[in-house]
């Protein structure tokens, strides 16, 4: 038996798909209702959980597959899992974005950053050398520049299309995002044949494509 | 009036372990009949180093992890962090060229985030044998593990050996050790190809070795396998070398190997190994020969050392009794 985190929302339901292509049984996970845990035909339990509780899940062994975003992996300060595979979905990047006037700006002040990555964005920003000051926001980003509390954003850009609509432009593109397998590494001794007969049907499966 | 402080402890303690001490004390007991049979000189080693002192040997020094303040010299003075480089030290300051041999049972203090149920102080055993080089003390290190082990009571044990020298050839071979580091910790498949398609002047065989390397692990026919296809001296010594090793083992069962193990220290030269149980989310031993440590001190001087990590054993312990109750 194998135990699987998977994050809510959008990965949830790529993930789905995936393991329906592959031939896994996923209708217990599609008729789940209310249920935390769920059990499958192919001797697989699944739990479904917001992204950065699937990397503390891992770390304390919990669960022995995560399946979770490169940009909760990146924020996250426990690194010691194993990063299997690209699942190559949810693709999409990190970026710094700020209204067109942010290019030939000069700032006699630090320039101010809204995010829900400071990780990212201090990496970022100290790889430019630059001192910024960094604002974490929970909800919506774009907010920052809006009512005028930040001079851009580092945020996940997908269609770009919220930038759009409130006038906002990328600046510059950070890092790519998508989709990863990642497995707790003592799980990945004790359960190697089946964590990889998983990843070796997961990875048949996007070389197709 | 005694206000809320007096009853809550710091988020960085561990708090008061009543339950657990009988049980700490019977494994430090089990550990020190051994580290004595051995004749190892048990030694206590300062709470309070100079931040220097680790950033010498550690390049890529975390030092946000380090509990510091500002020492009566005005120096940056550090918890103790870890015991192989004060004892290094100490063998230093002997002057002497005869095999050194010490046990240490202690705490090291390593700051982590709150609220990630992580220990900032862990509770360590171990051993350095120092100037004994080559088979002999990687046998002598190796023989007392598998006596331990038994002791321990632990069903399903697996101890893992990996080669630095094989892992630092493969580094030097394709001239980006960062890059590889980052790519088989992770044993990553993904990246390792992204990496080969960057790489694309690197010769054939490399490649299909690279290629392989995050899942090169398993039985000795993984070794024996790798030694039939590959044509780099230095490569097969580091192979034949762990196959040596194997070989002069007491006890083989649940010997496993990991080619792709990156040294955890930057200073580890050939062996290196691990201990897991299915009961702990991280190993509870882990050891490695680190010959380079003391050209840190201007000494050439071979060494062997191993840690056993108290906390995670007492959690698998009780994690295992509690299943099988």
């Amino acid at each position: 038996m194998i135990r699987i985190a998977i994050t809510k929302g959008r990965i949830e339901k790529d993930m789905c798909k995936l393991m329906r292509a592959c031939g896994f049984d996923v209708e217990p996970i599609e008729n789940k209702g209310r249920e935390l845990l769920i059990k499958t035909k192919d001797d697989i339990e699944v739990i479904f959980a917001k992204a950065n509780d699937v990397v503390t899940f891992i770390e304390h062994g919990i669960v022995d597959i995560g399946i979770v975003g490169k940009d909760t992996l990146e924020e996250s300060d426990f690194t010691d899992y194993n990063e299997l595979l690209d699942l190559n979905v949810g693709k999409c990047y990190f970026a710094l974005a700020a209204y067109p006037e942010y290019r030939n700006k000069s700032f006699k002040r630090r320039k101010k950053i809204a995010t829900k990555y400071p990780t990212v964005a201090k990496k970022y920003f100290s790889k430019l050398q630059e001192n910024v000051e960094i604002i974490k926001i929970e909800g919506s980003v774009e907010l920052g520049p809006v009512i005028g509390l930040t001079d851009a954003i580092i945020d996940i850009v997908e269609t770009g299309s919220t930038l759009k609509a409130n006038g906002l432009e990328i600046i510059e593109k950070v890092s790519d995002i998508s989709t990863r397998l990642i497995a707790n590494k003592v799980s990945l001794k004790y359960k190697s044949e089946e964590i990889y007969n998983l990843v070796d049907k997961f990875y048949d499966k996007i070389k197709k494509e | 009036m005694l206000d809320e402080y007096s009853f809550l402890i710091p988020e960085e303690s561990n708090g008061v372990i009543i339950q657990n001490v009988k049980e700490l004390r019977g494994v430090e007991t089990k550990l020190r009949e051994v580290f004595n049979k051995y004749e190892f000189n048990e030694t206590l080693i300062p709470l309070f180093e100079y931040v220097e002192l680790y950033k010498r040997v550690y390049t890529n020094f975390d030092e946000e992890k380090i509990y510091k303040y500002i020492g009566q010299d005005g120096k940056v003075i550090a918890l103790r962090w870890d015991f192989t480089i004060p004892l290094a030290r100490h063998y230093f300051s002997q002057h002497t060229e005869e095999i050194g041999r010490y046990s240490y049972f202690g705490k090291v203090y390593r700051q982590e985030k709150s609220y990630k149920g992580r220990n900032n102080e862990s509770y360590q055993a171990g051993i350095e044998l120092i100037n004994n080089p080559g088979i002999n003390g990687d046998m002598e290190c190796l023989n007392m593990l598998q006596e331990i082990l038994p002791k321990l009571e632990l069903k399903n044990l697996k101890v893992e050996l990996g080669s630095a020298k094989f892992f630092n050839r493969i580094c030097e071979l394709t001239g980006n050790k960062q890059k590889l580091i980052e790519t088989l910790n992770k044993k990553s498949i993904s990246q390792m190809e992204d990496f080969v398609k960057e790489n694309n002047d690197l010769n054939d065989n490399l490649k299909l070795l690279l290629l392989k390397l995050p899942r090169l692990s398993g039985s000795l026919k993984v070794i024996d396998e790798l030694l039939e296809n590959i044509d780099d001296e230095i490569i097969k010594d580091s192979l034949i070398e762990l196959k040596n090793i194997y070989d002069k083992l007491k006890n083989k069962e649940n010997v496993i190997f990991d080619l792709s193990m990156c040294p955890s220290m930057e200073y580890y030269t050939s062996l290196m190994f691990k201990v897991y149980s299915p009961y702990s989310p991280e190993a509870i031993v882990s050891g490695g020969r680190y010959d380079s440590l003391y050209k840190n001190f201007k000494k050439d001087v071979s060494a062997i050392g191993m840690g056993f990590y108290l906390n995670n054993i007492l959690k698998a312990i009780e994690k295992e009794g509690e299943i099988n109750d």
